[in-house]
Parts: C-alpha cells; sequence; structure tokens
C-alpha cells in the first residue's frame, strides 16, 4: 500500500504566499490591495474547506479506484499520521492507495507534488473566485495538476504486448 | 519611533514628542517663508507650537489610526493590537519571522514618516494653505503605497 499525505498548515502557507505575490500586482491608486484578495490567518477557516473540496471531490475522485479493499478507506482529512521517522504529524490530508503490480512507481515523487499542487490551485482559484478577483491563472495551473495525477497513475511498466504487430 | 520585538508580536511604537518635534520644525520652516503684508513672518499663524498640542495629538491619533489600519489583517488573534494614547501609538503585529530585517525598519520609518506627513497635511488643511496641504498629502499617500506594498514582507508565513 502507498500513502501519501500532507500537511494542511503548510499547504495554507503556501497558499497565503502565492496569493500575496499575485495580490500584490493588483493594485488600486498604486495602492496593492491586499487587503481585499490576500488569505490572511483570519480566512484559514473559509480556506480548509476549498482545501477539502479540493481534497475528496477532486483528487479523491481520480485515486479511489485504487483504494478499494483497503480497511477504513482510502481518504482522510484533518487526520494524524506516523511518518517514515516515527514521529507523529497532525493535521494531514491522507490518501491511502493500492496500486497495480505493474504500477509505474518512478513517477510517485511527481504524483504525490501534482496532489498537493492541485490542491493548492483549487483552493487558491475558489478563494479568488469568491472575493471577485480574476483567478484563472490558478485554475489552469489546478486543471493541469488533475491532467498531470491522471496520467501519472495510469504508467505501467513492462506490459507485454499480447497481440501481433502486422 | 521603535521596534519592539516580543514572543510572536512586533510591536511598531510612536511618541508625542519625537513626532511633534519633527511637525512644529517643518511647520515653523514653511511658516518662516509665509509672510503678510508687511513682509512679517507669520510663524504663529502657520507654525506649531506647544499651544496648538491638543490638536497635534488629535492629528496624531487620527494618521495613526489611518495607517495602523492598513495593517490589521496581520493582527489576528493580538488583543487590543491598536493603541492610541496622549503620549504614544502602537501598532502590534503577529511576527511571522518571514522578512528581511531591514524591511521591517524600512516599514517602520515610513510609519512615522506617514503620521507626520498626516498632521502637517491636516494643520494646513485646517489653516485652509490648500497648496501646502497638497503637498503633505501627495507625500502622505506615497509613504501608504510603500508601507502596504512593502507590508507584503509582514503578511507571508515561513515555507517549511
Amino acid at each position: 500500500m502507498d500513502l501519501f499525505y500532507f500537511e494542511i498548515p503548510k499547504l495554507f502557507n503556501r497558499a497565503q504566499v502565492e496569493v500575496l505575490y499575485f495580490a500584490g500586482k493588483i493594485e488600486k491608486d498604486e495602492i496593492p490591495e491586499l487587503d481585499k484578495y490576500a488569505i490572511a490567518d483570519e480566512d484559514e477557516p473559509m480556506v480548509r474547506l476549498l482545501m477539502r473540496d479540493a481534497a475528496i471531490s477532486k483528487v479523491y475522485g481520480i485515486l479511489a479506484p485504487y483504494t478499494r479493499d483497503i480497511e477504513g478507506g482510502g481518504f482522510f482529512f484533518e487526520a494524524a499520521i506516523t511518518n517514515d521517522l516515527g514521529l507523529e504529524v497532525q493535521d494531514c490530508i491522507i490518501y491511502k492507495c493500492i496500486f497495480p503490480e505493474k504500477f509505474d512507481r518512478s513517477v510517485i515523487p511527481a504524483l504525490d507534488e501534482a496532489i498537493s499542487n492541485a490542491v493548492v490551485n483549487y483552493s487558491i482559484s475558489e478563494y479568488l473566485f469568491r472575493n471577485a478577483a480574476d483567478g484563472s491563472v490558478f485554475k489552469e495551473r489546478y486543471d493541469k495538476n488533475m491532467g498531470e495525477i491522471l496520467g501519472f497513475i495510469n504508467r505501467r511498466v513492462g506490459l507485454t504486448r499480447t497481440y501481433k504487430l502486422y | 519611533m521603535a521596534i519592539i520585538k516580543t514572543i510572536g508580536v512586533v510591536k511598531f511604537s510612536y511618541g508625542y514628542d519625537d513626532i511633534f518635534d519633527v511637525v512644529s520644525l517643518i511647520t515653523n520652516e514653511i511658516a518662516l517663508t509665509m509672510v503678510d503684508g508687511e513682509g512679517m513672518p507669520q510663524i504663529d499663524e502657520y507654525g506649531l507650537s506647544e499651544d496648538e498640542r491638543y490638536n497635534v495629538v488629535q492629528m496624531m491619533k487620527d494618521g495613526a489610526d489611518e495607517v495602523f489600519r492598513r495593517l490589521l489583517k496581520v493582527t489576528n488573534g493580538i488583543s487590543d493590537s491598536v493603541v492610541l494614547s496622549d503620549s504614544t501609538v502602537e501598532c502590534s503585529i503577529k511576527d511571522k519571522e518571514a522578512y528581511n530585517s531591514n524591511v521591517l525598519s524600512a516599514i517602520d520609518r515610513l510609519i512615522e514618516k506617514a503620521i507626520i506627513n498626516y498632521i502637517i497635511k491636516d494643520w494646513f488643511l485646517d489653516k485652509k494653505v490648500i497648496d501646502h496641504a497638497k503637498i503633505y498629502s501627495d507625500k502622505y499617500i506615497r509613504n501608504i503605497q510603500e508601507i502596504v506594498k512593502k507590508s507584503i514582507q509582514l503578511r507571508k508565513p515561513t515555507i517549511a
């Protein structure tokens, strides 16, 4: 079984920084509209909802076929996990997957990165949309990330052709 | 002006005496150039002195309130983040520790300048000297622009 986990506070911090630089360029009377568009600490509950939406209905929607037969389910939000170093990490998004035998395991780091990018970019695009700003650049990135996830989980190795080429 | 750092908090603090010294000096220098019909400088009319203490305190509080309002989104979780008293104006923000410390000092200087320019602008507005009010209003607006632009450094969290 493969396990992916993402610490939500770290994803939130990343979203904050990305939106800060974006909002820093939206100016009114030469003053950046940071108060209006940047993600402040008090916006965390809202952004968490968006992250949950991205994590479950978008990313898990793609990974779900690989989570069948896993006891307790393959998706957890705001959950704790013990990492490779034996330390307990709180407040995570967790996916448990069982990939096919011939799954190309070399894409796992790239898949991990694509999932975190998808969650962050989706949250930002929806947050900006709710604040009446054009966050389409983040939506495009999110769409690309989802395409990457789909591409990565379908990578296989050592497949032998069962038919002849003529 | 001062930056006071405690655990998790950065406090910007400005004393009345320091602010008053600067606004008094500037307005008196300007008043020297404003002469009446007999060629006498109108220092008593346009130069700020201790007689106007009440006005200056009020304008300092108003100016500080306007400037500090630009940083309110970084004060989440800090109670009484803005303190406006007769002797000091202060604003405490969350210390996210992801900034260049030189930017922190630059913001401190900009806040002080903004409060000073706000007081001078309002003083000349009250005195109906519109030209000077406009000059200091423009300076104040430029200070605000710079404070907000530089405040990106204060708002960003540390990415681990």
